[in-house]
């Protein structure tokens, strides 16, 4: 059978699997392996194991499960509450300002935290509730925080830059470097977005009567100080030098621990229990996606695909800005149909050589990848960020939720062609830092 | 018996799967590559489908790769197989000859050390076919130069092999282990002070505009090699074994003088250019390193557990 | 479907005996990252501090993701707390989903026979022929594909033994999941073990939890 013809075969498997609802990993994993033994016998399925050795003992890999932790340990302790409370405090007299909190809080939620549901739950489950009882509609409120939560995977610590560099070999620090710019201009997109809005339909997002004096402020501020102090702990100890991102995660994670523990009173046994029992649970759900996404990419590799996408791309007579603008399309599309985690370590490996051989740089085409899950988690039909929302505030229907998210797809295109356009953007900060 | 070989091909179900973790960027290594795929393809022998750059197989899996026949001739660094397989550290111990031109000769594939190194790993279903005796480490330093064991003490040194490991201890320094990628900052940060490593090294990750220092002696040394499976290179025809041979030749010969050239005219000048200074210790200093590494070949003969083998390669070393 | 810890019968308590075991290796699994988080401050520190690295903090912790993921999946599995996407299987008939849900069944358990099978025999031959990883500290190349043959077989059991999907009574149930934490307050909980009738992730639906 011709190589194509099983790498069809084996795409075609994966779909209907994924679609009969088989866990992803296996979807990923039985597809890889099945092409693996048809385009190579037995010594295709000997892959295996290698494949998972491989792929599982990366070392850049060992932030993952750290960050995970960082994050169960601060969702436990109350301080979403607080930022948001914060937020508000300070946005009171803005148009919009519950929903300009909304993206404040995420914002700042998203430089402790490396997963974007994790950020959606936490904000979404104060901050919807909130809105919607001061007349806020429903898309508006939602949208706010569906779009922003997803700020977590660009503003380092991020798990996405994590993955990248476990397949690419480009430095975690630097691509954290990377996402911050970026991230803080799309916070600041997304607020300006909201406030515009409601300042142009009040309707939908009634002016605050709330005000507060700025002693209220200041204590505010000073309820979320020692959350801001593990923020600059973190980032601060890799980009001083003190620390590898790896150190600065399980610094961060016990410190993280220890603050929920000591000042939020928040951690006994059974706390500590729980929590380490869920950084196992969503660590594993997503590091067996991305093991199997491995075995499926070796049954590409040895089927030549990276080799032919990247001769193909790189034969294009055409500049290559139109093919890096043809494959954000793609990935636009793609990113609709696949989980976000799957888009990265599916088309990493394929893509990542020819936007080598055209001559980019691949720690700007991290950040541009970045950018796309930003928006695969808010797109229809699959869109992990859209359902957490449904879940966390249950009385929202489904189609006010793609509605309050449309126009932030928009916001992160103008943010990907700004980063096509001045790569600097991304690039600069990384060469500054590193 | 275990790892029944059912997913062995021979020659003639099409061409022989190669792989290695070496990328095409590497020029001092990836025409010895190329050399030896030719040279085994005009002796008549199979033809090749290589995966370069860790695409099928990376560094760590080469060798397991290699025994369940997920490829049948891999090219890959000897500190990456001499963990498992001690015979390969004769070439690597600090200070085993202390002139390249000897060192170079002693690994001739046609030599008795390569055949007593096959006789060795022949128990384990390897078979080297042919190396490159890389040019001896360096030392390298970020904030002073080494010239004495003294000067290596509490320097956090990053190492890639369990002999260069050994190595460091008994200079007192402490070994660390970490991936290539990770080491320029590392280096930046203070993570580590120093490394361990060959020319080619520096050079592929730009280390040579942070590192400040290189002594230049024989610390260390890898060979870069073909392997294949034992029993697989038995079964095929005198004629593609011969082929295979010619490769490992040609890998030996070929692709050693380009490494070298590439190292003298172009890595070594980079380095220097980048602002590394050569420190070229004194025969006193010289003495000195040699006298404190003088443990590691302990080490390394007990790790092979096999005195008149071990006795029988330093004597080979010796006489070269 | 009745749910596995309440029935009796040779089915009922080869369930309980299987969840027992992939119980456990979840908890092993959540150990492990408590473990990674304090040996890397070691390290960290130890270098610091007294300029004394260890040689196997990196070596260790790098083994330990592979650990960490396949010692949690088996249990993840049987308990339903794998990422999958709903979207078609809700809109199909319940006997499509029947079918759907066996075709799940043994792709799962096809591909943990796979992964038993080959990390079993790169096992064998990891211990025959004595490979170890390279550097100072280097782990026994069999000690992982144990550990990875061990969670394919265990895969193997969860996926004939349990149904591809929580039972309906165990079903979506946020407050229950690990990661709300113990606490009643809604507010303080976080969703990364979020369910929904679209989208099942991130977590089991065990609620005596994965950490004891
Ligand atoms: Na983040
Ligand atoms: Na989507």
């Amino acid at each position: 059978m011709a190589d194509g013809l099983v790498v069809g075969l084996a795409v075609a498997l994966l779909v209907v699997l994924i679609g009969l609802r088989t866990p992803i990993f296996v979807a990923l994993g039985l597809s890889g392996v099945l092409g693996l033994l048809v385009l190579d016998g037995w010594r295709g399925v000997e892959l295996l194991p290698l494949a998972l050795n491989a792929q599982l003992q990366e070392y850049a890999l060992v932030a993952a499960p750290l960050y995970i932790l960082l994050g169960e340990a601060l969702a436990v302790s109350g301080l979403g509450r607080d930022l948001f409370a914060a937020a508000h405090r300070w946005f009171t007299r803005v148009p919009g300002g519950l929903g300009a909190s909304a993206v404040a809080s995420s914002t700042v939620f998203g430089a402790m935290s490396g997963v974007s549901i994790s950020s959606v739950a936490v904000i979404g489950r104060m901050a919807v509730p909130e809105m919607l009882s001061r007349g806020y509609r429903p898309a508006f409120a939602s949208g706010s925080v569906a779009a922003s939560g997803a700020l977590a995977m660009l503003i380092p610590p991020s798990l996405m830059f994590i993955l990248y560099s476990s397949i690419t070999g480009e430095s975690t620090a630097a691509l954290f470097a990377g996402g911050i710019v970026p991230g803080l201009l799309l916070s600041a997109m997304m607020i300006a977005y909201v406030v515009g809005r409601a300042s142009l339909r009040p309707a939908e997002a009634p002016r605050d009567t709330e005000t507060f004096s700025w002693g209220q402020r200041l204590r505010a501020l000073g309820s979320v100080a020692p959350a801001l102090g593990l923020v600059v702990l973190v980032l601060g100890s890799i980009y001083t030098g003190f620390a590898t991102p790896t150190e600065a995660a399980a610094v961060g994670a016990l410190a993280a621990l220890v603050m929920t523990a000591v000042l939020y009173r928040a951690l006994g046994w059974t706390e500590l229990r729980a929590v380490l029992a869920s950084t196992a649970a969503v660590g594993a759900s997503i590091l067996a996606i991305v093991a199997a996404a491995y075995v499926f990419t070796q049954m590409l590799v040895v089927a030549r695909i990276p080799d032919t996408v990247s001769d193909f791309v790189v034969g294009l007579d055409v500049p290559p800005w139109v093919v890096m603008v043809a494959i954000m399309l793609v990935l636009l599309v793609l990113g609709c149909l696949v989980d976000a985690a799957s888009l990265l370590l599916v088309v990493t490996p394929i893509l990542e050589p020819a936007v080598s051989d055209l001559g980019y740089d691949p720690l700007w085409f991290g950040v541009l990848l970045v950018v796309n899950l930003e928006m695969a988690v808010i797109t229809p039909p699959v869109g992990l960020n859209l359902y957490t929302m449904k879940s966390v505030v249950p009385e929202l229907d489904m189609a006010e939720i793609f509605r309050g998210v449309a126009p932030y797809l928009l916001i992160e295109a103008a943010l990907l062609g700004l980063l096509i356009a001045v790569p600097e953007l991304a690039t600069f900060l990384p060469g500054l830092l590193i | 018996g275990c790892g029944a070989p059912t997913g062995w091909r021979s020659p003639a179900d099409g061409p022989v799967r190669a792989a290695t973790y070496i990328p095409k960027s590497y020029d001092d290594l990836y025409p010895g590559v190329e050399a030896t795929l030719d040279a085994v393809t005009r002796a008549g022998g199979p033809s090749f489908d290589l995966y370069d750059g860790g695409t099928l197989l990376g560094a760590e899996q080469l060798l397991p790769g290699l025994l369940v026949g997920a490829a049948d001739l891999v090219f890959q660094t000897s500190s990456y197989v001499s963990s498992s397989f001690p015979a390969l550290g004769a070439m690597e111990l600090p200070f085993g000859t202390e002139d390249y031109a000897r060192h170079r000769r002693v690994f001739d594939p046609d030599g008795p050390l390569v055949a007593l190194v096959n006789d060795e790993l022949a128990e384990k279903d390897v078979r080297l076919l042919g190396g490159m005796p890389l040019t001896y480490e360096y030392l390298w330093t970020v904030d002073r130069p080494i010239r004495r064991p003294e000067d290596v003490a509490g320097l956090r040194m990053r190492v890639a092999g369990e002999i260069e490991g050994e190595t460091v201890k008994a200079l007192g320094g402490a070994p660390v282990s970490m991936g290539s990628a990770e080491v320029f900052e590392a280096l930046q940060r203070g993570t580590i002070d120093g490394m361990l490593s060959y020319l080619g090294t520096v050079v592929s990750r730009d280390l040579q505009s942070i590192l400040r220092y290189g002594t230049r002696c024989h610390i260390g040394s890898y060979t870069f090699d073909a392997y294949c499976r034992a029993s697989w290179y038995a079964a095929l025809d005198p004629r593609t074994r011969a082929a295979l041979d010619a490769g490992g030749r040609a890998l030996y010969r070929e692709g050693t003088a380009t490494m070298v050239a590439v190292h003298q005219d172009d890595y070594l000048p980079q380095v220097v250019a980048g602002g590394v200074e050569i420190v070229d210790p004194t025969p006193a200093e010289l003495a000195a390193l040699r006298a404190a590494t003088e443990p590691v070949r302990a080490r390394w003969e007990a790790a092979l557990g096999k005195p008149a083998v071990t006795g029988r390669m330093a004597e080979i070393v010796r006489t070269a | 479907m009745s749910r596995p810890d309440t029935a009796s019968g040779p089915l009922a308590a080869a369930r309980r005996a299987v969840l027992a075991t992939t119980r456990a290796a979840a908890a092993l699994a959540a150990l492990v990252v408590a473990a990674m988080v304090l040996t890397i401050t070691y390290d960290a520190l130890a270098r610091y501090l007294f300029a004394a690295p260890t040689d196997w903090a990196y070596p260790l912790n790098t083994a330990a993701v592979l650990g960490a993921t396949v010692l949690a999946v088996p249990h993840l599995y049987a308990t339903g707390g794998h990422i999958a996407l709903d979207l078609i299987h809700r809109g199909m008939s319940p006997r499509a989903r029947r079918v759907a849900d066996l075709v799940t069944g043994a792709a799962t358990a096809l591909l943990g026979l796979a992964i038993a099978v080959t990390a079993a025999r790169s096992a064998v031959l990891g211990i025959t022929l004595g490979l170890t990883g390279a550097g100072t500290f280097s782990i026994p190349l069999w000690i992982p594909d144990l550990v990875l043959a061990v969670s394919g077989a265990l895969l193997v059991a969860a996926a004939l033994l349990f149904p591809a999907h929580p039972p309906p009574d165990g079903a979506p149930d946020v407050a229950a999941l690990p990661g709300a934490g113990p606490t009643t307050d809604p507010d303080v909980g976080t969703g990364t073990g979020t369910t929904t009738d679209t989208l099942v992730t991130g977590a089991g639906h065990d609620d005596e939890g994965a950490g004891r």
